[in-house]
This record gives structure tokens, C-alpha cells and sequence, in this order.
């Protein structure tokens, strides 16, 4: 495949959980676009096989505040995309004091030398789930934030601390606010790895390759055309796509701050997902029904107006079958082993069939 | 100490204005308080009712250590950075140290085997009011890095009550004031932002005149109305929210406040009474993000554990003139 080549004197970004799942996609597309990219993962949840080979990698800690200065200085990091942390909800639940440690206070620790390096720009990523049970579907950057669970707590909290960064530092933020994350990289590079899912579209494939034996289906009552939970579905690709046009956004604009909403605007039920899995699986997913779970909403969607009026950004794999088949291929390809390609040799590129 | 069989407190930022006066108050009611403070803003000579250990909040390892010598039953975390106008300009910091080093608080407590928590928190959480008196279920939403950072541990607070990591009392003080009557602590920041010291520094020559901020509000002589709670009577509120905890009581927020407001005018005519002198003033604009009123409802914390605001204007302002004189040397007047 073809690399851009990327110049010593491209800017610098540091990029931690770059070996995670949203965060292999985001140095792929910054690496794609130019950039210089240095990963700094401490491999708790993700893979060093999944870091790109252009980008140095780094296994280290967040919050080591030497380690994080040190490579500020060393390779001259102007931005940072901050993906590092913990994600699943349910275990926020039960460990908050986990989440608020991992999640609020380490970002803490990396806003305090990311500002005594001198960076300048910082992206942070962050969840609709600081929303909570919003009162209006689509949701606008401007609705209440009112998390219901101590993950969505412990990213607003990063949030507020990166706003009051912004207003008394010279360094300006971008917010993004993701909805559901799912698909891979369309070459098969990376996707989502970790075990343990929690996510339907990665539940979902996993059942289709046989990992699982069926998914289930929490609450066939809510108040959607089809009874079960409708949530917006974003392409990894294009959420990535999105992080580094919003770091040519905070460099152009220097005085300017970013709060993003990340998705297409547009639901899908979870039937609606297994169908779609079915379809491009050409299986039949067994579905359980069984109880809602607490502090699940209805339906979660994104107004994405603003990002689409505010960053050079159009999405690109916004559609639903597409989206499964990335995620599909790339569950096959971790059936047949992990890591699914050694680091060293290039993987062959697989385009998806639908 | 004599008293074999205090249970030891942990007190964080106990050599300060208000933990100084709640290790005091621990100390006779029956409870030995071990002071754990960095001394940044705190006083060396404020500890005197039990140990003192020097270290930072931010140094788990040396939490750790203190928790383990000491096997406290609670800990009272009072330390924290508390300058609101400072909290602005360096947020970084307060979320360091008021985030942060509660969060390596409260993870050296759950390793230490301490499920008992009082958190020293504020009307600030609050925001601007929507209506007064405040009661505890008033929204919060705080104006500045200050507020935020100790919303956030409130938070945090809450969610590990929920997994029964951690049972707390959150105290949300609105203006604590006055000195104990013994005369040994008071209040002595550097720099000193509140409005009693600043008076009382003019009322004495030690400062050219008070400025009032703002005298354009809608209040009922236009200066901003706040609720002083006497420090003393502030004390005995962690002592109580202390064995609420230890008799097995439920994590509850408490609003601590006298429920009565006073405007800066009164505020300063009460001083010159107290003290017989007169206080230069003048007017200045208003300061940004300070509301008009900020008056507590205190109901909550005197129905469930029995507080009563005991001491009145009167002796804060004439426990706070004595400490002041003691702190500056002041003699009478010529």
C-alpha cells in the first residue's frame, strides 16, 4: 500500500492507547495525512502488534509525568490525542474509584505536562455517554451533561478540567464525543481486539464466527419502531478521519476550542444490527431476549451538524452493512490467530466483500 | 496524650483554619486526631491535639505509610487548595491536588481497609443560586476550577458509596469564620482573601480600607449577602458527621450554614461594633463569578444529626478579633 512519506520536520503527535482500538486507527490515519506519530500505551487493554509501524512506539504509563515530558521534548510533540483509558461501563459501576484513578486523575497528570512541554493542541476523547439519559434525540453539544455512570462521570470530569486548561494556558482542546464505535480498518490492519466485549456489533460478529453461541438482546419494550435500543453506529475509520481534521482545525485555529459530537446522525435498532450481521455474515444469529439493563437509553443519537459544519469532514463508510463487514473480517482474521499479522510483515490489504 | 484508647482520625490539612479547629474539637470529644499536612498553607504550632505527620496528599506511598502506623477508623480530608481566583488562573493545580491527591487519598483508604470518609466541601459546588436559602438538592453547577474540583470529588464520593467502596459524609460549608475561644488557632492565609481578616486588618491600620465589591446587588442594601458559620460550630459538624459514619450511618451531603445571611455592610458595622473602631472603606466593582447572596438551609443537618449552629455574629467577629490582635500584635488604640 502507499505511505505518504512522512517528513522530519512533519509535526509531531503524541498518541496515548495508540495501540488500543480506537487509537490504532487514529495513528493510521494521522501517519496517513503526514504526521509524525509517537505511541505511549501502557499495553493494559491493547496490543503493541496493533501500532502501526511507522509510528515509535512507547510502552509507558500516562501519568509518568518524566516519561510524558521526556517525549514531549525529545520529538517535539505539538498535539496530543488522548484515547488512553478504561471503557466499560458496567465495571465503572462496580470499581468507580478504578475509573476516576485511571480515567480522570492520569489524564490529570498528562494535562499537566502536556502544558509543561508546551503543547499545543490537545484532543480528547470522549463519550455521548456524558449525556446520560438525554431529554432530546439527536443530541446537540449543547444539551445537558448528566452521566449516569461513573466512566461517563470520570470523562466529564477531563473535559472540564481540559475547558479550565484551555481558558488559562495557551494550548486549545478539541472534545470529541463519541457515539458507537464499531467496523475496522477496511485493509485489515488493526480493529477491536480486547477480549471481553461489551459492544453489540462486536458481540454480534463474534457470534457469527462461532465464539459465541448467541447475543443478547437487552429490552424489547423500549419506546423505538422496534421495541429494542437504537444507537448511532460510526464507522472507526471515520471517527478517525475525524480526530486528525480536527488537529488541522485547533492548528489553523489556535484561539478556537472543539466540542464534537461523533457520529452520522442517524440510528439503528439492535434487531436491525443482527439483521444486518445475518445478512453480511450470511448466518442466523441466535437472539435472547432478555431484561433492559439499568441506565440504558432508549435511543441514543448524535445532531452532528456541528462537526459537519465546523471540520473539513465527511464520512466516508456511513453505512450500516459496510460497517459490520469491516468488523466481520476483522473478527476472522482474529479467529485465525493473535496477533492476526506479525508487526514485520505487511499484512494483505482486505477489502471487505459485500 | 494519655488517652491510650482514642480511636485515632485521620485529619488531612489538619494544621489549617478548619482542620486545626476540628482536631481540636476531635481531640475532646474523645478521638485522637493524627495531622497529616504539607504545611504549604497550614501551621506547624496549629498541631496540638495529637500527632503530626508531614507529607503531601499527592504521595500515596506516604499516605500509605501514615495509615498503616496510625490504623485510623476515618479519615477527615480537609486538604485542599481553596483560592478561588487562583483556581482560575491555575486550575492544573487545583485539579491536582483537590482531585487528584483525593483520589490517592481515598485509594490508600480502601487499601488501608478505611470505609469511613468525611469530605470538606462547599456552597460552591452550587453555582449561582437559584434560590435561597439552598437546601442540599439545590443543582450544582460550579462557576469556577475551584467549585468543579470539589464537585468532582463529591462525585467520585458518591459512585463509591454506590459500590460500597467507601461510606462519606460531604459537608458543604458556606462562610466558616471566627477563631476557638481558647485563642490558640484561627484564621491566618497568606494571601488573605476573606472578608472578616480584611476588615479587621483595616479596622486596626493594617491595611488602608476594605474594599466592598460591589454594592449594586439586589440585596436589601445592595452589598453581597453571605452565611458566616462560626469555625467552632463548623468543627463540631465533622465530629458529628464522624460518628454518624462510625454507627454505621448512610452516606449523606449536609449543607453547613447558619441559614441566616449578612451583608457586607452589616458585616462591617458589627465589626466596628465589636471592636470600637471605625472602618475605612471604599467601593469597588464587582468581582466576576461572586453572587449576589449565598445562604444556607441547614435543615437537613440539624434534623438527621442533631447540629445546632451555637454561636452567633457577635462571637465570631469577637472570637475573630481576638485572634487577630493575638496574630498581629495589635494593642488598643492610642
Amino acid at each position: 500500500m502507499f505511505h505518504k512519506a512522512i517528513s522530519p520536520q512533519a509535526p509531531a503527535v503524541l498518541v496515548t492507547g495508540g495501540a488500543g482500538y480506537i487509537g490504532s486507527h487514529a495513528v493510521l490515519a494521522l501517519l496517513e495525512s503526514g504526521y509524525r506519530v509517537v505511541v505511549l500505551d501502557n499495553l493494559a487493554t491493547g496490543f503493541a502488534w496493533a501500532v502501526a509501524e511507522d509510528a515509535v512506539f512507547v510502552e509507558g504509563d500516562i501519568a509518568d509525568r518524566d516519561l510524558v515530558t521526556g517525549l514531549i521534548a525529545e520529538h517535539g510533540i505539538v498535539a496530543i490525542m488522548h484515547f488512553a483509558g478504561s471503557v466499560v461501563v458496567p465495571d465503572s459501576v462496580v470499581r468507580p474509584l478504578a475509573y476516576y484513578d485511571n480515567n480522570t486523575a492520569k489524564s490529570r497528570t498528562l494535562i499537566e505536562s502536556a502544558v509543561a512541554g508546551g503543547v499545543s493542541h490537545f484532543i480528547f476523547s470522549s463519550t455521548a455517554a456524558t449525556y446520560g439519559i438525554p431529554a432530546r434525540v439527536p443530541v446537540r453539544e449543547t444539551a445537558p451533561t448528566r452521566p449516569i455512570n461513573p466512566y461517563g462521570w470520570s470523562k466529564l470530569m477531563t473535559e472540564q478540567m481540559l475547558a479550565d486548561t484551555a481558558a488559562a494556558h495557551p494550548l486549545n482542546v478539541g472534545i470529541l464525543r463519541y457515539f458507537n464505535v464499531a467496523g475496522a480498518d477496511p485493509l485489515g490492519r488493526t480493529g477491536q481486539s480486547t477480549a471481553g466485549a461489551t459492544h453489540l456489533i462486536k458481540v454480534a460478529v463474534e457470534a457469527a464466527t462461532g465464539k459465541r453461541d448467541h447475543v443478547a438482546i437487552y429490552g424489547t419494550d423500549f419506546v423505538t419502531p422496534d421495541g429494542t435500543g437504537v444507537r448511532d453506529y460510526i464507522h472507526v475509520s471515520d471517527l478517525a478521519a475525524a480526530h486528525v481534521r480536527a488537529l488541522e482545525r485547533l492548528i489553523a485555529e489556535p484561539a478556537e476550542n472543539l466540542l464534537l459530537n461523533c457520529g452520522y446522525g442517524r440510528g439503528y435498532s439492535v434487531r436491525e444490527v443482527l439483521d444486518s450481521v445475518d445478512r453480511v455474515a450470511n448466518c442466523r444469529i441466535e437472539r435472547r431476549l432478555a431484561q433492559r439493563r439499568a441506565g440504558d437509553p432508549p435511543a441514543l443519537v448524535a445532531n452532528n451538524r456541528r462537526i459537519l459544519a465546523t471540520l473539513d469532514w465527511r464520512p466516508d463508510r456511513d453505512d450500516l452493512d459496510t460497517i459490520v463487514a469491516d468488523a466481520l473480517a476483522w473478527e476472522r482474521r482474529l479467529a485465525e490467530g493473535t496477533p492476526p499479522a506479525a508487526r514485520a510483515s505487511s499484512p494483505e490489504p482486505q477489502v471487505s466483500s459485500r | 496524650m494519655t488517652g491510650t484508647t482514642m480511636p485515632p482520625v485521620l485529619v488531612t490539612g489538619g494544621a489549617g483554619y478548619i482542620g486545626s479547629h476540628t482536631a481540636m474539637r476531635l481531640a475532646e470529644t474523645g478521638f485522637q486526631p493524627i495531622v497529616f499536612d504539607n504545611l504549604s498553607n497550614g501551621h506547624r504550632d496549629f498541631v496540638r491535639w495529637g500527632p503530626f505527620e508531614e507529607g503531601d496528599i499527592r504521595d500515596g506511598d506516604r499516605v500509605r505509610a501514615v495509615l498503616e502506623q496510625y490504623r485510623p477508623c476515618a479519615i477527615i480530608h480537609f486538604a485542599a487548595l481553596i483560592e478561588v481566583g487562583e483556581s482560575v488562573r491555575f486550575p492544573e493545580r487545583f485539579y491536582e491536588v483537590n482531585v487528584g491527591g483525593a483520589a490517592t487519598v481515598l485509594a490508600a483508604a480502601r487499601r488501608a481497609g478505611i470505609d469511613k470518609f468525611v469530605f470538606s466541601s462547599t456552597c460552591a459546588t452550587y453555582g449561582t443560586p437559584q434560590r435561597l436559602p439552598m437546601d442540599e438538592s439545590h443543582v450544582q453547577a460550579p462557576l469556577n476550577p475551584y467549585g468543579h474540583s470539589k464537585l468532582m470529588v463529591e462525585t467520585m464520593l458518591r459512585d463509591m458509596a454506590g459500590a460500597d467502596e467507601m461510606r462519606s459524609v460531604l459537608l458543604r460549608y458556606f462562610n466558616a469564620a471566627g477563631a476557638s475561644a481558647a485563642g490558640l488557632i484561627g484564621e491566618d492565609h497568606e494571601p488573605e482573601t476573606h472578608a472578616i481578616p480584611l476588615i479587621l486588618d483595616a479596622v486596626a491600620g493594617r491595611r488602608p480600607g476594605f474594599a466592598i465589591f460591589g454594592s449594586d446587588y439586589p440585596t436589601r442594601d445592595g452589598t453581597a449577602e453571605r452565611d458566616y458559620v462560626h469555625v467552632e460550630d463548623l468543627a463540631e459538624a465533622h465530629v458529628l458527621a464522624l460518628r454518624h459514619l462510625l454507627g454505621g450511618g448512610a452516606s449523606r451531603s449536609y449543607n453547613v450554614g447558619t441559614g441566616r445571611g449578612t451583608t457586607v455592610r452589616e458585616l462591617i458595622a458589627a465589626v466596628e461594633a465589636v471592636t470600637g473602631r471605625a472602618c475605612p472603606v471604599r467601593l469597588a466593582e464587582r468581582r466576576d463569578g461572586d453572587a449576589a447572596a449565598l445562604v444556607a438551609e441547614p435543615a437537613r443537618l440539624m434534623a438527621e444529626l442533631g447540629w445546632r449552629p451555637t454561636r452567633d455574629l457577635h462571637a465570631i467577629l469577637g472570637s475573630a478579633w481576638k485572634w487577630h490582635r493575638s496574630l498581629h500584635a495589635i494593642g488598643e488604640p492610642a
